[in-house]
């Protein structure tokens, strides 16, 4: 391969790339869905074969790039659409540690050791697990850790739990508060809304209260 | 939205230039191997010769277009048979000439059968 088809090749994949990168969205860069990290990871083998071998047409390796490109914002914007698929394509967010309690069977199913935890709680700036009131391992699989900041006997919070995003009722969460659909639209009503209103509805234990955000008309 | 419509857009383009390569490729094979027909059934030299010119020429005038969607040591193997075939031409041994046609041929049909969707293409 000529030193000149060498520079060509790579300026054109360059620019793809940086457009590809524009297209997917900033959160591409830093924090990464499973999907949106098999897309990275196929990309950056793909685009390098036309570059090492100049026997493959470029167009290899500049078709397969933008369909997988497309093909990452439609699934985006399917899982911003239907929750089911979100679910299905990122998975949803597991609880490890609740009310200072250590869920090992969450944590088998995670295939996730106890140095695992530690290793991450380190990570998180946490060095002591019985501070740790609530552990969430997120989609993206990162730990949020919500500390007993105030020592062991200190009164902790537990964290807000979502109850409606996006006009979406999640009964699961309304399960685990043990209350019910009719409980939340008796709720919404006092406050004259509908769940079709809401972008979010939260509800925090400690305080036994709502927070609201409306929807947006965009 | 602006970004799902640029997606669309781009989504479209994909599809239409691979239903256009897909096109193109098979209408220049298909040419290609009427081509090499043509100087398999020339019985003398001079026409094999005329043959010959004719399909080097169309393989000149489209040879870029082919390279810019078929692995390149693919097309090799078509434009070295017709260089072959060229040299051939010019001899009296048209046992040699006719099997190179052939083998031209052969892989012109390998070329096209990668486009065709059937159940290889999972394999």
């Amino acid at each position: 391969m000529s030193m000149l088809q060498l520079f060509y090749r790579t300026t054109v994949i360059y620019f793809i790339i940086i457009a590809a990168m524009r297209l997917m969205g900033k959160r591409q860069i830093s924090e990464m869905q499973p999907g949106e990290l098999v897309t990275t990871i196929m990309i950056s083998n793909i685009v390098t074969l036309p570059i090492e071998d100049a026997s493959i047409p470029l167009m290899t390796g500049m078709m397969p790039t933008l369909l997988l490109i497309c093909y990452e914002v439609f699934s985006a914007w399917l899982s911003l659409k239907i929750p089911r698929y979100r679910k299905a394509v990122t998975g949803s967010s597991v609880l490890v540690i609740e009310k200072g309690v250590i869920l090992q069977k969450n944590l088998r199913d995670l295939r996730m050791t106890c140095e695992d935890l530690i290793e991450q709680l380190r990570l998180g700036g946490e060095f002591d697990i019985q501070n740790v009131y609530y552990a969430f391992l997120e989609t993206n699989g990162e730990l949020s850790i919500l500390s007993k900041t105030d020592g062991k006997n200190a009164a902790v919070v537990s964290p807000p739990i979502p109850l409606i995003i996006d006009k979406k009722i999640y009964v699961n969460n309304l399960n685990q508060i043990g209350q019910n659909q009719s409980w939340l639209i008796q709720k919404l009503k006092t406050h004259h809304y509908t769940a079709n209103d809401l972008f979010l509805a939260m509800w925090y234990p400690d305080k036994e209260k709502l927070y609201f955000v409306e929807k947006e008309q965009i | 939205m602006k970004r799902m419509l640029l997606t669309c857009s781009v989504f479209v383009m994909i599809v239409a230039s691979t239903s256009l390569s897909c096109f193109l490729l098979n209408n220049q094979f298909e040419n290609l191997y009427s081509l090499v027909e043509s100087c398999e059934r020339a019985d003398n030299i001079q026409d094999r010769q005329a043959g010959i010119a004719r399909l080097k020429r169309y393989w000149k005038d489209n040879e870029w277009k082919i390279l810019a969607f078929v692995h390149h040591d693919q097309v090799e193997e078509v434009a070295l048979g017709i260089t072959k075939l060229e040299q051939l031409g010019k001899e009296d041994s048209y046992g040699l000439y006719r099997a190179e046609c052939l083998t031209i041929k052969e892989s012109l049909s390998h070329l096209t059968k990668g486009d065709r969707l059937s159940l290889q293409l999972f394999i």
